[in-house]
């Protein structure tokens, strides 16, 4: 990387890789390549072509739009499809746990949202081929919040039921400090099913990720490769 | 979009097989050994040691511990209540039932292993009643010392005594026979 595109990507910094915001970049790069080249062909050395340039390009701000738009049917189909793998893996994770009597609800509720979400997959699917495209505007920052905003009430969420397990199984014996005791390989799978099942939740976190990459991915005008 | 596809539908029969595999197989393959287990419990001959083993304590005292022992062994299934006389280091267990409903044989051999698990498992257990409707059955720790020869709490290190020690010869007809005579005082009421 030649220190004029490091000084773009410094520049870029924070900022989603969004088609805009790519078209920008090749944009502003080119530029500052030909005000460099335009100032050593002044006389001027490579190095102080290169402090000038940079000193005329400081800040993106005002440059990039907040929001871009995506294809909704793209978009739409691309989230049912990975919503239905997720739903699918975290059926599979919770199965076992069903030796223990440990998630029995959950391991009961995910294969019928599966199921729905198939049929729903299914029908979209269908229709996607003959629907023309219709886009709708995103905010980018705004879905990248929502995102983190997601994953912080995830960690919170497991640590919570993570503290719930503890205190119900062993909190007499941290609070009397008497040694934990498991009497058993059934007894070791209860415990180690009862701390499991909470983090099957993270596909909602997962889904939130996804969202905002297929949105970046079918964005308007933009191409994608699957 | 084929390839993911693909995934959804390898991802959709492997959980078929494996709910299919827990709910058909493991799951009623647990609960038959479960109640084989809890069968095995009922009997003397067949209780597992391991299961009474979390009882073991130094005070006659702690009724709760008490209360879970006499409902983990042989007899479990006669609605019981306790009395606890701490004076006399005496525990009374009071079984809502009559003698003549229930099998002989079974009952005393019950009581031998019963009165042989709370003296060796509760330290301070000096005698021990089991009172039934018609009928009192009283044994004393030293009687039971004195018929097994050893300390009691040593019959508990292992099911290797256990076994041999207490549950085989209870199934001798006349081990139970001499076992009620000499070791329990009956009272009928």
């Amino acid at each position: 990387m030649n220190p004029l595109q490091e000084h773009v990507e410094r520049l870029f910094a924070g900022y989603k890789p969004t088609r805009q915001v790519r078209e920008l970049k090749d944009e502003i790069l080119s530029n500052l390549e030909a005000r460099v080249t335009d100032l050593t062909a002044e006389g001027m050395t490579y190095n102080q072509a290169l402090e000038v340039a940079r000193a005329n390009m400081t800040s993106v701000e005002g440059l990039i739009e907040e929001q871009s738009s995506y294809d909704v049917v793209k978009y739409r189909t691309a989230m049912l499809q990975t919503a239905l793998m997720y739903c699918l893996i975290a059926w599979i994770a919770t199965i076992p746990m069903r030796l223990f009597r440990v998630a029995e609800n959950l391991s009961l509720l995910l294969p019928l949202i599966a199921v729905i979400l198939g049929m729903i997959y299914l029908i979209v699917r269908g229709s996607a081929a003959s629907a023309q495209q219709r886009t709708v505007k995103f905010d980018s920052t705004a879905a990248d919040h929502s995102r983190k905003l997601v994953w912080i009430i995830w960690g919170i969420f497991v640590l919570a039921v993570t503290m719930s397990t503890t205190a119900l199984h062993m909190g007499s014996n941290i609070w009397f400090g008497r040694p934990v005791h498991i009497s058993g390989p059934y007894q070791f799978g209860v415990l180690a099913a009862n701390y499991a099942w909470p983090l099957v939740t993270i596909v909602i976190p997962l889904l939130f990720n996804a969202s905002l990459r297929f949105k970046m991915k079918y964005e308007a005008g933009g191409c994608h490769v699957d | 979009m084929w390839t993911k596809n693909k995934t959804i539908l390898l991802l959709a029969v492997v959980g078929i097989l494996l709910f299919t595999a827990v709910q058909g197989i493991a799951l009623p393959q647990w609960d038959r050994n479960k109640q084989v287990y809890a069968a095995e419990q009922q009997s003397p001959l067949t209780h597992d040691l391991q299961s009474i083993m979390k009882y073991q304590s130094q005070y006659m005292g702690n009724s709760s511990n008490l209360s879970n022992l006499m409902h983990t062994l042989p007899l479990n299934e006669i609605r019981c209540t306790m009395e606890l006389h701490p004076d006399s280091l005496t525990a009374d267990i009071l079984y809502h039932a009559e003698t003549a409903g229930l099998n002989t044989e079974r009952l005393e051999r019950s009581l031998i292993y019963n009165a042989t698990a709370a003296f060796a498992l509760v330290d301070n257990l000096e005698q021990i009643r089991f009172k039934f409707d018609d009928r009192t059955y009283t044994a004393e720790r030293s009687q039971l010392e004195e018929w097994y020869g050893k300390k009691l709490s040593s019959l508990t290190d292992s099911p290797k005594i256990w076994e041999p020690d207490v549950q085989e010869p209870l199934a001798s007809h006349d081990y139970v026979q001499k076992g009620i005579a000499s070791l329990f005082t009956v009272i009928d009421e």
